[in-house]
């Protein structure tokens, strides 16, 4: 110990310097490893005073992901996935839905162009040590915004495979908006077939079928956010229909890299009555307004004067 | 009243250590199995995470004051809750119900949710979640109590027998319709004698909640959405088995 004491401004500094690099991005592999490993496991759900226990059963074998999910709390409903499908079964309403279209996952994968959040000054990540959770090393991962347009994130990463055991998002003051946690873990090295089939009977259930519908793509630049946070960027433009939402809605997504707004512009003409002003559901912030004939929806998990922000400052530039 | 207290105390120390990850696998099985049916014990479960984050002051170290407001208003907070709570502890179980889920930026202090017109997103959000993930479903769980007048009406097959374990076959049905806004199902596959009546809507009056659930589920697709999406598919769940109840 006394040998050490000299060498101790060293060593300070030397963690000092390491620990940024470790924290500097923890997401970049992240995202890669919930993907690409195996595990099972018992996880809790909270959002305010609601609190629902969910199975995860999460295999990658050949490429390609699977994935199944049982509500074990309230009404049983259970999703299974794999690859880009995903069906629902639905014993309260005697369906099963099957659902073509690719489906994001737990961890959805960032395009290559998205902003580097944390390059670019707009979240500092804080190592916070490590800790031990369910018998096994953890990183704990404090995200910070550095303003007021985006959520903070408190995480606590299994050190041997990356998998986020324990996960929160913050208000500015620090309180969780929504946490998931788990309270069971293990990582099989290999997952049966069997372990992610549907354990919810569906003998003579309703099977409905959802097909990928056309998309088209948008004269670039027909509407376009003039008023934007620090670090958001336009990551995608596309035309879907939406029946749900008046027909043919021009969608536009910006994303700082780990924070992401949805745009929709619909017009307006058609004779029912739109969502308007601001709507919260826990994280996510929706904020409705008419714009001269179309209406403008924004809508994300960050705070209301984002979405205020953003819908305020939509315009057409392309007639 | 001392059996009571023991476990009341017994469950406070178990919540302590499943909020650090330390609760091994049986009891926390059965600790989660009580807080879905207990408020007081879910009302503790949350005074313990607040109490938490005011203990770290982890968030804004550089804000003490801010700080101070906060533990000041998580402490009064949890007095009244524990007030309220000893006098609830030996009352009826009661389900949980997302109409408790307050507003973020009310009672959870979002900070920068400070405007008063705020409006909650319907509750039918939670109730239909899936069904707009999945389909057509959704404006159809949510007005399938109105008058048809406004509905248009496919014939499906229902089932006629208890379900099994094993998946059986299934009758399918396709949204067929895509470029016209009456949506309509297609029966592809049939064998079940018995016929129901399922009302699809053409138009709906509650299109405002229909559009936001739409709305959502797309967002919540995306690939751009990286960590705000995390867990996309653990918060469609809950919010679809728990909107059922």
């Amino acid at each position: 110990m006394n040998r050490l004491l000299p060498r101790l401004p060293i060593i300070l500094f030397l963690l000092v310097v390491a620990l940024p690099s470790r924290a500097e991005d923890p997401f970049q592999e992240l995202g890669k490893a919930v993907r690409m490993t195996n595990y099972s496991g018992v996880m809790v759900y909270s959002q305010g005073e609601r609190m629902e226990t969910l199975r995860i059963v999460h295999r990658y074998a050949d490429g390609m992901e699977s994935e199944r999910l049982r509500a074990l709390s309230g009404e049983p409903v259970e999703f299974l996935r794999n690859g880009g499908s995903i069906t629902c079964i639905v014993p309260r309403d005697r369906e099963v839905q099957v659902d073509m279209r690719k489906f994001a996952g737990l961890f959805p994968a960032l395009p290559a162009e998205a902003p580097q959040a944390f390059r670019t000054g707009l979240y500092r990540a804080v190592e916070k040590g490590n800790v031990t959770m369910l018998g096994r090393s953890c990183r704990h991962v404090h995200i910070q915004p550095m303003d007021e347009y985006r959520y903070g994130y408190r995480l606590w990463v299994d050190a041997q495979t990356g998998l986020p055991l324990k996960y929160q998002m913050l208000t500015s003051d620090g309180r969780a908006l929504e946490q998931a946690m788990f309270t069971e873990i293990s990582f099989p090295e290999t997952i049966d077939d069997a372990e992610l089939a549907p354990t919810l009977a569906s003998e003579g259930f309703v099977q409905k079928k959802h097909e990928p519908m056309p998309e088209r793509t948008l004269q670039p630049g027909a509407w376009e956010a003039s008023t934007l946070p620090a670090g958001f960027m336009l990551m995608q433009r596309e035309v879907k229909y939406m029946p749900e939402a008046m027909g043919e809605v021009e969608h536009l997504v910006y994303s700082d890299g780990l924070a992401s707004v949805s745009v929709y512009v619909a017009a307006g003409d058609s004779g029912l009555e739109p969502f308007m002003g601001i709507t919260a559901m826990g994280a996510t912030h929706a904020f409705g307004t008419m714009l001269g004939e179309h209406h403008i929806g924004v809508m994300g998990e960050v705070p209301q004067r984002t979405v205020e922000l953003i819908g305020s400052g939509m315009r057409r530039v392309v007639q | 009243m001392s059996d009571r207290k023991h476990i009341w105390d017994r469950d406070r120390q178990q919540i302590s250590e499943l909020m650090d990850a330390q609760l091994a696998a049986e009891p926390a099985r059965d600790l989660l199995q009580r807080l879905a049916s207990d408020p007081s014990l879910r009302s503790y479960w949350r005074s313990y995470q607040l109490v938490g984050h005011a203990m770290r002051r982890d968030v804004r170290e550089e804000e003490s004051s801010a700080d101070e407001a906060f533990v000041s208003s998580v402490m009064a907070r949890i007095q009244a809750e524990e007030a309220a709570t000893a006098t609830r502890v030996s009352s009826k179980v009661v389900p949980l119900h997302p109409s408790a889920a307050p507003i973020a930026g009310t009672a959870s202090g979002d900070a920068v949710g400070s405007r008063p017109a705020r409006s909650r997103m319907p509750l039918a959000i939670a109730a239909s979640f899936v069904f707009a993930s999945l389909g057509a479903g959704l404006l159809f769980s949510q007005v399938a109590d109105r008058p048809s007048d406004d509905l248009t009406v496919a014939a499906v097959q229902t089932p006629t027998a208890q379900a099994e374990r094993s998946p059986a076959p299934l009758q399918t049905l396709t949204i067929s319709n895509p470029e016209t806004r009456s949506m309509q199902f297609r029966q592809v596959q049939s064998g079940s004698p018995a016929l129901q009546t399922v009302a699809v809507p053409t138009a709906s009056r509650g299109v405002g909640n229909a559009q936001l659930n739409a709305y959502l589920l797309t967002h919540s697709n995306q690939p751009a959405t990286s960590l705000s999406g995390a867990f996309g598919l653990v918060r469609v769940a809950a919010h679809t088995q728990s909107g059922g109840r």
